[in-house]
């Protein structure tokens, strides 16, 4: 395990060692987390959420310099704009009264994720003994109803794994459009949520990459009472993508909806795995995934929602669809509930297939090339899971 | 304009049409009917181009062209239009951005310039009314949430929209009440003009009260038993099919 360590260690942008100058509480922390992480298996098959991965390309070296085809520059709709960089985290000078912003280290109480939950987020661990930047945001309930922030990474070593790991904490009542936007470099983000009573977090993640880049991400979003998070995830691309959406309810009658739409092509890996604890009564959530492959690229679909005893009135709802757009794509998806309470709606679905070849002959016959039709029926099949 | 000769096609496994012939001339209207599994839609998808039904035999010709080594795209270019039995939903995609793809791309088919959307708007807006639907079609993702007789409408507006020279209606009167149905029919005798034919597929001489058909063929077991005038179709109506196989 010790090597395991050692690897992310040398992969990692900068290197650790420049955290010494952090809090002393915080290199405590990165230290037990350090600790905790070489007792841990290193992603493999063995682990669930690695079962159809190929973790052996987390150490690949990218034959080129990364960014995202897609240009991700346009912040004209955010009132303010987060860089990750090279250079750390940039944030404009004049905030609104309604935010503030911070180094991650500089929070009072930088929120630390119990490493004891499971070894599957083990690749998330890493991010912990070994994050670099980030930021604290916070935001008032006095944030105006457009309000929308976007966080924007940025960094160029093409090579090195970077680690950020941000908190963003929406005081009661407070409402906010959060857009991530994955720009270019190699980044392990851990970011956690907390959504305070009766407050709304609509979020966008966009990460859309060339076929060399690699991205992992943990969100971990925690919902007091009647608070809502409504999340909308495009994944598309990349050598390898791995997604974990982490949810815990700590009050009642909150909500949260996710939208994901995953696809991948040529030799690439995608995966988007949502855990949804119901730990409290009378909480909602629902999950949705969309999800394409073409050519030898790889799916792996999780959601799974675990009803603790006692939390009663909860509602699950977990709908993920399919598409294989050749004989080579692979597809796993796994809707899991696990329910330990007597009272609670669910209900879960997964279906894989091919594009509904009626439909696509319905375009043709009005003249519509084959080409251009399979995209129309792609963009159809993505339209259930656009959320927000 | 259309040739069908000696025409045998499957569809899946199943052996449907055998040895049908048909001729439609410019401006003609051919009514078919039939009993069921007699081979009309077979016959309307094998000439849209529908994967899954493929001639064996025969040849179909449209304006000099064989039909059957074109795309169904390339059909449609051609001015093959099929009024689906059973138009299909597609969430997400409206009407008005669906029509106007498949009307640039049908353009740019022939080599001609595409129409901008604030021209095809006036266009669509256009059409619409004189068929007397109602706009609000244009805005909502195709079929989607439609009822029966709003997705065959709709299908009759494609066809007014896309102005055809050959438009395929497979069944477009089943399920319809009085006044869609005349509405339906409303739409096809506005499109009728002496250079564009139509087929029409039904199973009930009611919508040739409204259509007046220059031929009735009757279809049984893949091929045209009997042809003959708009009488035909009333006999039918009074007699049924059995009379045919006496």
């Amino acid at each position: 395990m010790a090597g395991l360590m050692l690897d992310w260690l040398a992969a990692s942008n900068p290197q650790p060692q420049k955290n010494l100058t952090w809090p002393e509480d915080l290199s405590k922390k990165q230290q037990h987390a350090a600790d905790v992480l070489k007792t841990w298996p290193a992603p493999g098959r063995k682990l669930e959420f690695w079962r159809y991965s190929d973790a052996s390309r987390l150490k690949k070296d990218p034959l080129k310099p990364q960014t995202s085809p897609v240009d991700a520059a346009h912040t004209a709709d955010h009132q303010v704009v987060v860089v990750v960089s090279d250079e750390g985290v940039s944030v404009p000078d004049n905030l609104p009264d309604w935010l503030t912003v911070e180094p991650i280290q500089a929070s009072e109480q930088p929120r630390w994720s119990p490493l004891d939950q499971t070894p599957e987020l083990v690749v998330q661990a890493a991010n912990q003994a070994l994050f670099s930047q980030g930021v604290a945001i916070k935001v008032s309930a006095q944030a105006p109803a457009e309000a929308r922030i976007l966080l924007r990474y940025a960094v160029k070593e093409p090579s090195r794994w970077t680690y950020v790991r941000n908190l963003v904490q929406l005081a009661a009542g407070a409402e906010v459009v959060v857009d991530e936007l994955l720009v270019s470099g190699r980044i392990n983000v851990n970011n956690f949520y907390q959504i305070g009573e009766k407050a709304h977090l609509k979020r966008h993640q966009q990460v859309i990459l060339d076929d060399q880049q690699q991205h992992i991400s943990l969100q971990h979003f925690t919902l007091a009472g009647e608070a809502r998070v409504t999340t909308q995830h495009r994944h598309q691309g990349g050598d390898l993508q791995h997604h974990v959406h982490w949810v815990d309810f700590s009050g009642e009658q909150a909500e949260y909806q996710s939208g994901s739409i995953n696809k991948a092509a040529g030799q690439s890996h995608i995966s988007d795995i949502v855990v949804v604890n119901h730990a409290r009564k009378n909480n909602r959530s629902e999950v949705t995934h969309r999800s394409l492959a073409d050519d030898s690229a790889s799916v792996f679909n999780n959601a799974k929602a675990i009803v603790a005893k006692g939390a009663d009135g909860s509602e699950i709802e977990q709908d993920l669809k399919n598409i294989l757009l050749s004989n080579d794509a692979k597809i796993a998806s796994k809707p899991e509930l696990e329910v330990y309470a007597d009272e609670v709606v669910a209900a879960h679905g997964s279906t894989i297939g091919t594009l509904d070849e009626e439909a696509v002959f319905y375009l043709q016959s009005r003249g519509i090339p084959l080409d251009l039709a399979r995209e129309m029926m792609m963009v159809s099949f993505e339209q259930e899971a656009l959320v927000c | 304009m259309l040739e069908i000769k000696n025409i045998h096609a499957k569809a899946g496994d199943k052996n449907i049409l055998k040895n049908l012939n048909l001729s439609v001339k410019p401006g003609e209207v051919h009514a078919i009917m039939g009993p069921n599994g007699s081979g009309k839609s077979t016959l309307g998808n094998l000439l849209a181009g529908m994967p899954h039904v493929e001639a064996t035999e025969g040849s179909v010709h449209f304006k000099g062209k064989n039909l059957l080594e074109l795309e169904p795209e390339e059909r449609a270019g051609e001015g093959v239009f099929l009024a689906f039995q059973y138009p299909v939903e597609i969430p997400g995609v409206n009407n008005m951005y669906f029509l106007r793809t498949a009307y640039n791309a049908q353009r740019k088919y022939r080599g001609e310039e595409g129409i901008d959307s604030a021209g095809f708007l006036r266009m669509v807006k256009d059409k619409i009314n004189k068929l007397h639907m109602k706009d609000d079609l244009l805005k909502r993702p195709v079929n989607v949430g439609f009822s029966g007789g709003e997705k065959k409408r709709n299908e009759v507006f494609q066809m007014a929209v896309l102005e055809p020279s050959l438009a395929i209606l497979d069944e477009t009167d089943s399920g319809l009440d009085i006044d869609a149905l005349k509405i339906v029919a409303d739409g096809v005798n506005q499109l009728r003009d002496s250079n564009r034919s139509f087929i029409i597929i039904t199973h009930y001489q009611r919508l040739l009260d409204y259509i007046e058909p220059d031929y009735v063929h009757v279809l049984a077991d893949g091929q045209i038993v009997k042809s003959g005038s708009k009488k035909l179709a009333l006999e039918l109506e009074e007699q049924g099919y059995g009379w045919l196989d006496a």
